[in-house]
Order: C-alpha cells, then sequence, then structure tokens
C-alpha cells in the first residue's frame, strides 16, 4: 500500500467506517464555540439584582438612590427598610449587592462632617463583586465630586468649571486594548474552542491508533511507518480544516472580529494539530484498549485547560506551575491564538512555534516506536 | 439473585484488575483540588506589568510612579521615553499596562486647571486588564483627592476641611463570604465537584453498559436490582472522596468551612446520586463502553461554566437557563460553595429535591433501557419499530 491508498483507507474509516471520528474532529470545537458563544452572548455581567436601604429617605439621599436606580450595572429589585430585611434578602440570594445611605447622610453632607455610604456585596462570585465594586466606585466618585464642586463654588467663590478641576485635579484617561469591552466572550469562548479542538483531535486519533490494535493480524501488506505517515498527514489535513472551519464560526456566527493575519494564525495551529496528533498517537499507543485511552484523555482535558494559562494567567502562577503548565501545549496555543484574533499580533509566536514543534517531534518520534512495538507484540499474538 | 451478591460483584468490578477503576473517583477529584489549588495559590491577580512614560518628570509625577510602584497589583518593568516605546512594550507583550503622565502635569495641577494621566491597558486576557484597572481606579483617586486637599489648602481651608471639601462622599464597602476576592474560595470547590463527576462518568458509564456486552447477570434478575446494586458502590465511594476533598481544600488551601458537615453531607448525596443515574442513562443508550463515555461529553464538560458559579445564572439567556437546568452542577456547585463560604445555602433543600427527583427518573428510564437490552439485541429493539430501520442498523453495527 503506497501512502495515498493508506490516506485513502484512513478517511474511508473516518467518514464512513467510524464516522465518531469525523464527529470529535469537527464537531467538539464548533459544538463548545456555540454552547458557549449563547451562554456568553450577553457579553458582560449586568443587571445584577440590587437592593436600596435609604435610612435617610431626603432629598440629597434620593439623588443618589437615582443613579443606582439609573445604572445599566444594577437591578434594583427591592426597596428595603431596615438592616435585618437587607440582611436577609442579600442571605437569600434575591439580592447580591445592597447600598445602605445612613441616616444623617444629608445633614452630614450639608455641614461637611464624614459621609458614608455602605456598599455590601455577595462576594461568592468574583466576577458580580467586580461589577457591583466597580459601578459603585464610579457613582459615588461621580456623586462625591459634583456635591464637592458645588460646594466649593459656594464656599470660595469660584465658578463650576474652576471648583470642579479643583475637585478633581487629576483625572485618568482609560484607553483599553484588544476586548474594549471585557466581553466574556472574546475573552473566554475561543479558549474553550481550542481545549475541544484538542480533545476532538485526541479521540478521533486514539480511536484510529486503536482501531490499528484491534486489526494487528492484518498488516502483512503493510510497512507500519508508511501507515503512520499516512495517518498522520490525514489528521493533520484534516484537523485544519476544523481549525478554518472554528475561525469561519468565530467571525460569521459568534461575530468576533478577526484580526489576525491568516498566516501566522494557520502556521501556529498547524504546529499545534502536529504536536497533538503526534501526543495522542504516542498516548493512545501507550494505553492497551481504548477505553483507557479515552478515560486518559477526558482526565487531561480541564488541567490542560487551566494549566494553559486560558483564564487565570500563567504570569500570576508560582514558578513550578508555569513549568509543569508549560508541558502542556494548550499552554503554547491558546494565549497566542487569542492574542492574535484579538490585536493581530502574538509576542510569544516565535517561541510558541519551536516549543510545539519540538514537542510533537519527540513525541512522534516515542509514539511510532511504541506503536510499533506494540503491533509486532499483537500481531505475534494474532498470527 | 439477591442485592447482597450484586453489590459484591459490582464491588469486584470496580476493583478488578491491576490498575482498578475505583482510583479514579478518589485520584480525580483530589488531583484537580491539589492542582488547582496550587495553580490558584497567590489567589488574586497580582505584579500586573507596567511601563512608565513619565513626561513631566516632576516631584509629583514621580509621587504618582511611587504609587503604582507601592501597589503589588503592579510590577513596573520599565521606564520609557516615548508614546511609541511605551505602545510598543505592550505590543510586544514586555508590559500588559502602560501609564502616560503628561507634559505638564505638575504645572497644570498647581495652577488648578486640572489634569489626565493616561492609562493603556491590554485586554486580551480579562484578569489582568480588571486587576489593572480597579487598582489605578483606586491610586488615581487617592492621588486626586491628595492634590485637591492640598489645593483648597492654598485657599485657606484648614487640613480637615480641605479634605472634606474634596471628599464629601466615601463609599464603605462590605464583601461578604469572600473578602479578598480570591479565586481560590470562588472557583476551587466548583474545580473539585467537577473532578467528581467527570470521574463518576469515567466509572459509572462503563461498569453499567459492560452488562449489555457481558450479560454478568441472569435474565431473571430483575433491572431494578442491578441499576441499584451499580449505584450503591459508586455512591458510596463517591461520597467519601468529597469528604477527602472538602478536608483538603480546608486544610491545605485555606477554603472556609462555615456550613454544617450535615448540610454539605445532603447536597453532595444528592448531586452524586443525580450524576451516577444521569450517566446510566446515557450508558444505556451507548453500543459499547467506550461510546458510554463519549456520549456524555458534551452534557457534562460544559456544566462548571453553565452551573452559575462563575457566569451568573440571572444574566443567561433563556437557551442557557434551560440547558443550565439540566445538569446537575447547576444544582450541586452554587449551594456547596455556599455551604463552604457563607454557611448556609438558601436553595439547599429545594435543590436537594430536584436532583433526587431528577436522579430517579433517569435511574427508572436506564432500568426500563436496561431491562430491554438484556432482553433483546439492538437490531431486535428498533425491529418491533420499523424493520427497514433494523436492517439498516445491522449493516451499521456490522460494519462497525
Amino acid at each position: 500500500m503506497n501512502i495515498w491508498q493508506i490516506i485513502k483507507r484512513e478517511l474511508k474509516q473516518v467518514f464512513r467506517l467510524d464516522v465518531r471520528r469525523a464527529i470529535f474532529l469537527f464537531g467538539a470545537a464548533l459544538a463548545y464555540l456555540i454552547l458557549f458563544g449563547i451562554l456568553y452572548s450577553p457579553h458582560i455581567v449586568k443587571d445584577v439584582p440590587f437592593i436600596i436601604y435609604d435610612e435617610d429617605q431626603t432629598h440629597i439621599s434620593r439623588t443618589l438612590v437615582h443613579r443606582f436606580v439609573d445604572s445599566e450595572s444594577y437591578n434594583v429589585v427591592k426597596f428595603v427598610s431596615s438592616q435585618e430585611e437587607l440582611q436577609q434578602t442579600l442571605k437569600e440570594k434575591t439580592a447580591y449587592g445592597a447600598v445602605q445611605i445612613p441616616k444623617d447622610f444629608s445633614k452630614n453632607v450639608s455641614t461637611g462632617a464624614d459621609a458614608v455610604v455602605l456598599v455590601t456585596i455577595n462576594g461568592s462570585n468574583i466576577i458580580i463583586t467586580n461589577t457591583v465594586s466597580s459601578a459603585a466606585q464610579d457613582i459615588l466618585a461621580a456623586y462625591s465630586d459634583d456635591l464637592a464642586t458645588r460646594r466649593a463654588a459656594m464656599a470660595i467663590g469660584l465658578n463650576q468649571e474652576a471648583a470642579q478641576r479643583k475637585v478633581t485635579p487629576v483625572s485618568c484617561h482609560l484607553r483599553v486594548l484588544n476586548n474594549q469591552t471585557q466581553s466574556y466572550l472574546l475573552f473566554f469562548v475561543l479558549a474553550l474552542g481550542m481545549a475541544a479542538f484538542q480533545q476532538g483531535i485526541f479521540l478521533a486519533v486514539g480511536a484510529a491508533v486503536h482501531y490499528e490494535y484491534d486489526h494487528a493480524g492484518s498488516f502483512e501488506h503493510m510497512n507500519i511507518k508508511k501507515l503512520l505517515a499516512g495517518k498522520l498527514i490525514t489528521y493533520w489535513v484534516l484537523s485544519m480544516i476544523s481549525f478554518a472551519l472554528i475561525i469561519l464560526t468565530a467571525e460569521g456566527i459568534l461575530r468576533i472580529y478577526d484580526k489576525a493575519p491568516y498566516g501566522p494564525l494557520f502556521l501556529l495551529a498547524g504546529a499545534f494539530s502536529f504536536t497533538a496528533i503526534a501526543l495522542s498517537m504516542m498516548a493512545a499507543s501507550l494505553f492497551r484498549t481504548e477505553l483507557q485511552f479515552v478515560r486518559a484523555s477526558i482526565m487531561y482535558t480541564v488541567p490542560a485547560f487551566i494549566m494553559a494559562g486560558a483564564s487565570f494567567p500563567l504570569e500570576s502562577m508560582s514558578q513550578a506551575m508555569v513549568f509543569l503548565g508549560r508541558l502542556f501545549p494548550m499552554s503554547w496555543l491558546t494565549n497566542s491564538v487569542r492574542s492574535l484574533i484579538l490585536s493581530g499580533t502574538a509576542p510569544e509566536w516565535n517561541a510558541d512555534m519551536i516549543a510545539l514543534l519540538s514537542m510533537g517531534l519527540v513525541c512522534l518520534l516515542i509514539g511510532c516506536y511504541v506503536f510499533i512495538s506494540s503491533i509486532k507484540k499483537r500481531s505475534y499474538s494474532a498470527g | 439473585m439477591k442485592l447482597a451478591d450484586i453489590l459484591k460483584e459490582e464491588v469486584k468490578n470496580l476493583m478488578r484488575g491491576r490498575y482498578s477503576v475505583i482510583w479514579i473517583i478518589f485520584c480525580l477529584p483530589l488531583l484537580f483540588t491539589v492542582l488547582f489549588g496550587t495553580v490558584y495559590q497567590q489567589n488574586v491577580v497580582k505584579y500586573v506589568p507596567l511601563v512608565i512614560y513619565d513626561q513631566d518628570q516632576s516631584s509629583l509625577s514621580r509621587t504618582v510612579i511611587q504609587a503604582y510602584g507601592d501597589s503589588e497589583r503592579f510590577r513596573i518593568v520599565s521606564q520609557v521615553y516615548t508614546q511609541e516605546d511605551m505602545e510598543q512594550a505592550i505590543y510586544n507583550g514586555t508590559a500588559l499596562a502602560g501609564l502616560g503622565i503628561p507634559q505638564d502635569f505638575s504645572k497644570n495641577v498647581k495652577q488648578g486647571t486640572g489634569t489626565d494621566v493616561v492609562l493603556i491597558v491590554n485586554s486580551n486576557n480579562n484578569m489582568f486588564a480588571n486587576a489593572a484597572m480597579g487598582a489605578a481606579w483606586e491610586i488615581n483617586r487617592s492621588v486626586s483627592v491628595a492634590v485637591s486637599q492640598k489645593l483648597f489648602e492654598g485657599m485657606g481651608q484648614l487640613p480637615d476641611a480641605a479634605l472634606k471639601m474634596a471628599y464629601p462622599v466615601r463609599m464603605g464597602i462590605r464583601i461578604l463570604n469572600n473578602p479578598t476576592a480570591g479565586y481560590t474560595p470562588f472557583m476551587l470547590s466548583g474545580l473539585m465537584l467537577n473532578g467528581l463527576q467527570i470521574a463518576i462518568m469515567l466509572v459509572a458509564a462503563p461498569l453499567f453498559s459492560r452488562e449489555f456486552l457481558r450479560r454478568q447477570y441472569a435474565v431473571s434478575c430483575p433491572a431494578w436490582k442491578i441499576v441499584l446494586g451499580k449505584t450503591i458502590p459508586c455512591w458510596l465511594a463517591a461520597v467519601l472522596s468529597f469528604a477527602i476533598c472538602i478536608v483538603t481544600m480546608h486544610y491545605f488551601y485555606a477554603v472556609p468551612l462555615k456550613g454544617d458537615l450535615m448540610d454539605l453531607f445532603v447536597i453532595s448525596s444528592a448531586f452524586i446520586f443525580f450524576v451516577i443515574q444521569v450517566i446510566f442513562l446515557f450508558a444505556a443508550f451507548a453500543p459499547n463502553e467506550v461510546m458510554s463515555i463519549q456520549l456524555p461529553l458534551l452534557y457534562i464538560m460544559p456544566g462548571l461554566l453553565y452551573s452559575g458559579l462563575s457566569w451568573p445564572a440571572f444574566h443567561m439567556n433563556e437557551f442557557a437557563v434551560f440547558f443550565a437546568a439540566l445538569l446537575p452542577m447547576t444544582y450541586g456547585a452554587d449551594n456547596v460553595r455556599d455551604l463552604l463560604l457563607a454557611g448556609y445555602a438558601p436553595a439547599l433543600w429545594r435543590d436537594t429535591a430536584y436532583m433526587i427527583l431528577f436522579g430517579c427518573i433517569c435511574s427508572l428510564l436506564a432500568g426500563c433501557v436496561l431491562s430491554l437490552r438484556r432482553r433483546y439485541t439492538v437490531q431486535e429493539i428498533v425491529a418491533k419499530i420499523s424493520p427497514a430501520l433494523a436492517l439498516r442498523v445491522g449493516r451499521y453495527l456490522k460494519k462497525s
């Protein structure tokens, strides 16, 4: 059998005899993109259920209450009238945050005494904590500045504009690059798609390797090295088509604006596919049955995703964890793909390519050795 | 056959071989706990690499830079002398944030004309951007208030009055349950629970589907006994594994354990029961042991992110709410975290009841399919519905 015949044999297996492999290769990442695209379609967390406890009930306190009600970060679900009711509502999780305006708030504001507004947050979920606290900071800072400006203008005899510059002499102009709205869709979905892409390759290649193990008696007409080369080429081409589908889905359906130059993006994906195929060939060759391999590959998925720094960044992990994380091929792919797509550049692209190709080569050599010796053993026991 | 005999057989099935599968139930959740507990050891994102472009080079601008340098959220990696260099440092990944101080910063402040500092943040990773923007907001606010106070003092106000004039309304903040907004209390229990449900899937699914292939029990043995016999050893092992992980999280990773242990037992028991039964149901439809694990993948794996543990349930769209409602993690994860961090879980009993109910439904369905498949082959069952379809199924099964 020549390489072309082996490729045709492999394609027949993928698309006719064992359709699972095609489903894993093309379906896993697309399913993840769509599933998590739907979950993260609101992009950012808004409308956090919120309660207001206005003890002061004056004109001044009500102007502050209006700012909270008008904010799109909050969905004011209740106005409470006691501390106990506030605590009970937070405890029942009817609301996740509360603002409490103290009794003498307007009096303190008028006399220049300390006026403290208390914001309470259920901090179990830090995404909610971030949304509530940053919106509250903005609202209260703006309110405080407006008040300070009016008071300074009256007390010192300045016009409003001059008073405002005295009150906020230093302001911050913020420029957020690449993911301006801090969208979770842009941040997370691509990384999850890459994790599923890897899993799809693993399961498909694992099935291919174990198919040969199960038919080890029929190898007289086949050169095993050619068989492996045929498999590598077939699955590499198929996984590149799958990657192209991922990018098309991200752009076309999820509306992720892709700034990536296609050359570096597909080269990186090509290097990763090669490594993932080689790694799965090696791992699958080491396991006696497909069941054992499938178990191991599923156990690998979540640690590979977390250790890749796709959510909690690698830079915030300890040295030992970074070293461990760098042993996972995902860690050389996810951040650079995200960076390429969102910003058009990936500063670590060269290092990623070198690392992926080196890992892939090592895994391929070990995988070939293990596969050939296992096939020989099985052929011997079968024949 | 007595239930006790089935139980003995199933325990043997779990312990069989050189690498008995029961270890997966103990080791995988514990591995997730230890590995991710160590990953999140820093707890929050700190030391965001920051590049400084100080055009002013005054004592005031240096005070601002020092405030950033003193914050543990930032790590100043370089000072540059052009805007292009600052942007380049961010583009080439040397820094993830850049602080630009304009030329007449100090002069404008003293003259009371107001001035801007510029903060550029690379938001490829939201975690960095959130940490940088939150910390920068606080630092800038402190600097602005301090400068404003000085300006009012210069206009004849006493220091205390000047401060109150500059900053009349302050915000007090009280964060309940996870006061440091740490990642470990936020995610570790959910990741552990996710590891547990994956482990259950890897063990329970082949355990169930092997009955179709190997016919360990006589056809006369009722399906409910087999389902129960397969459930009990898995359930016991998983509950024990859950307890080990909770102890590990509490003692080694400082995750609070404020809730009642009995409440934790109740919710974990119901969760594990639901997971086992739903996995049995998937396995009941799988043609072989390998497929019994692969079929529920798209159901089990997204569970963590759909559970409301990170992306909140109140901000999901209708499809997401519906899909989440089918997943065990939705009913288990948030309650376990609430019990650990807050000491109470308002939805504890409601969600426990749901999980028991869904578990029973899955168990009933899985039992029915098991009963059918032990008596007839897939082809025979399909033939009762459509003989033509049965022929095609037969051809497919023969091919594969």
